[in-house]
């Protein structure tokens, strides 16, 4: 099988550092792509059509010019006329923990989990790829 | 005919009625039951409450009669306010005060006159209840005291009346500052959660950074460390400013009104020496230029702290694409105002975020190290909290923002 594709969305460079090295450490060799907010992801989306659509996308809430949820929105939308995107599962990987942004996330039914910064582990990351994909294994 | 002698306490006793704000005002049930009480009870075709203006006695209420007011020197209530019990006229024309009043020789007809009047619970008497027949009459000491009772009652519904336009005015005030503190609270709920946001998200990167560095430090990737020590520095420099630019904030909003003599060079000279420090490899040159004098009276800090802002916005926001990069920092002294506009020639506001510039944590160059968002959010608090003016102007090279302010000249 081809290389995974991933899409970090986040405007902070040192977040996307670190999940970045964490991923790493799942042992797959992901394709990763990175957009500083919600519009340069869209973009990202309506330019990339081909037949490695994204496996995994990591979005953050707080973003300058589009944020998280401005996202989903736009996201939702499009998933709903772009066949490649309907496998996606969307990871909120954000600093907040309130409840109403944890609701308002998950009301979104291709947004798997809701994961607070610092908190993601390789395990999540594995849990949330074997949910996909169940025959997947991870070389040691 | 005799005309009724002004009052003494005339100014007084008209400013008591206008407080009372009936004058011109529509009919009311709770005023024409009592003169209908009234003429019933005296048996008199004609009750009025009158009440004695400056030039006119305007009836409040008028039964019996079509009038709504008359000329205040043909008006038997005129003499009825000079007395402090009931006044009464039992045959005008036998009358030498109103004998040839138009009144009693024309319509309509008060040949008999009969007036308590309505005292303020100050002391004023600011009008009658009174009861009028065509022809002579008396009244007995039934009617005299019942006429009393219900002059006192229609003072009473004065005062009613009185209490319930001011309550509500102070309740019209009490839901104005009520929608005030909601919406001061929903920003203070926004500003909460914000902040510890705000606060916890570079702690959270600064953790992940420093396991990350232990990690490295096992497979000796010095490369790695030094690079992520620095990031660790980065992001501890952003959680400083972040937490000045609350104090900052903090000061806007409580800050005193004071008001000292301001040089601006002073304050550009600290300014500049304040962000040479944080912004050591932008080469952004800050130039000054200063029409007429640059000292003026205003608040040191909020000016300070509005420059401070708006000059290390121009420098942040830089266009690395141009040679050379300035920010311009120009004053006019218009006499009675302080007129300071800050020009750069870096990335410009796109212009469909131009309206949200100035609300709390903002944010619009993704790729530009990380600001608070709460630059211009300070800025805007210290402008409001001066009265002043603050602009966007039309600039083709970067953004230009213009403040004017109120010179308080103390000499």
């Amino acid at each position: 099988m081809d290389n995974y594709s991933i899409i970090i969305i986040d405007d902070n460079e040192t977040d996307r550092y670190l999940l970045k090295r964490l991923l790493k450490k799942v042992k797959i060799n992901f394709n990763i792509f990175e957009a500083e907010n919600g519009r340069a992801a869209l973009d990202f989306f309506t330019k990339k059509n081909d037949s490695n659509p994204p496996l995994m996308i990591f979005l953050d809430l707080n973003m300058p010019l589009m944020d998280g949820f401005e996202f989903l929105e736009k996201f939702s939308a499009l998933r709903s006329e772009r066949e490649d995107l309907k496998s996606a599962m969307l990871t909120m990987l954000t600093s907040s923990d309130r409840k109403e942004d944890i609701l308002k996330a998950k009301s979104y039914d291709f947004v798997d989990n809701f994961i607070t910064k610092g908190s993601l582990s390789i395990e999540d990351i594995k849990e949330s790829l074997l949910k996909k994909f169940p025959d997947i294994s991870f070389e040691d | 005919m005799e005309q009724a002698f002004i009052p003494e306490n005339e100014t007084e006793r008209l400013k008591a009625l206008q407080a009372y704000e009936v004058l011109d005002t529509a009919e009311e049930k709770s005023f024409d039951e009592l003169t209908a009480l009234a003429a019933t009870i005296c048996q008199k075709p004609i009750s009025l409450v009158s009440l004695v203006d400056n030039q006119r006695q305007w009836f409040k209420s008028h039964h019996g009669l079509d009038a709504q007011e008359t000329p205040r020197e043909l008006a038997f209530c005129s003499h009825a306010i000079l007395e402090n019990q009931l006044f009464v006229v039992e045959n005008s024309l036998e009358d030498q005060r109103f004998h040839d009043n138009p009144l009693v020789t024309g319509d309509p007809k008060v040949i008999f006159y009969a007036g308590v009047p309505l005292v303020t619970p100050e002391g004023f008497n600011i009008g009658t209840l009174c009861v009028i027949d065509s022809k002579p009459g008396t009244l007995n000491e039934e009617q005299k005291r019942s006429l009393k009772s219900i002059a006192n009652q229609v003072v009473r519904n004065l005062e009613y009346r009185k209490s319930l336009i001011e309550l509500k005015l102070k309740n019209k005030q009490a839901k104005k500052i009520c929608t005030q503190l909601e919406s001061a609270n929903e920003e203070l709920s926004q500003f909460s959660y914000r902040t510890s946001h705000d606060l916890k998200a570079p702690l959270v990167t600064i953790k992940g950074l420093a396991e990350a560095i232990s990690e490295d430090v096992g497979t000796k990737d010095y490369r790695e460390i030094s690079i992520n020590a620095n990031r660790i520095e980065n992001t501890a420099i952003q959680l400083e400013s972040f937490v000045s630019d609350i104090l900052d904030l903090a000061k806007a909003e409580l800050l005193e009104p004071q008001y000292e003599k301001i040089n601006l060079q002073d304050i550009i000279d600290s300014v500049e020496a304040n962000l040479s420090r944080v912004y050591i490899h932008n080469n952004v040159e800050l130039k000054v230029k200063f029409e007429h004098t640059n000292t003026f009276y205003s608040s040191k800090t909020r000016i300070h702290q509005i420059l401070e802002n708006l000059i290390s916005n121009g420098i942040k926001y830089s266009d690395n694409n141009k040679s050379r990069k300035f920010v311009l920092v120009t004053s006019k002294n218009l006499g009675n105002s302080i007129l300071i506009t800050v020009e750069d020639n870096g990335l410009g506001i796109p212009k469909e975020h131009q309206s949200r510039i100035f609300n709390m944590f903002e944010r619009f160059h993704s790729d530009v190290t990380q600001g608070s968002g709460l630059g211009l959010y300070i800025v805007k608090k210290h402008i409001d909290k001066m009265s002043a003016q603050i602009n966007i102007i039309h600039s083709s090279v970067g953004t230009k923002i213009e403040i004017s302010f109120k010179n308080k000249d103390l000499t």
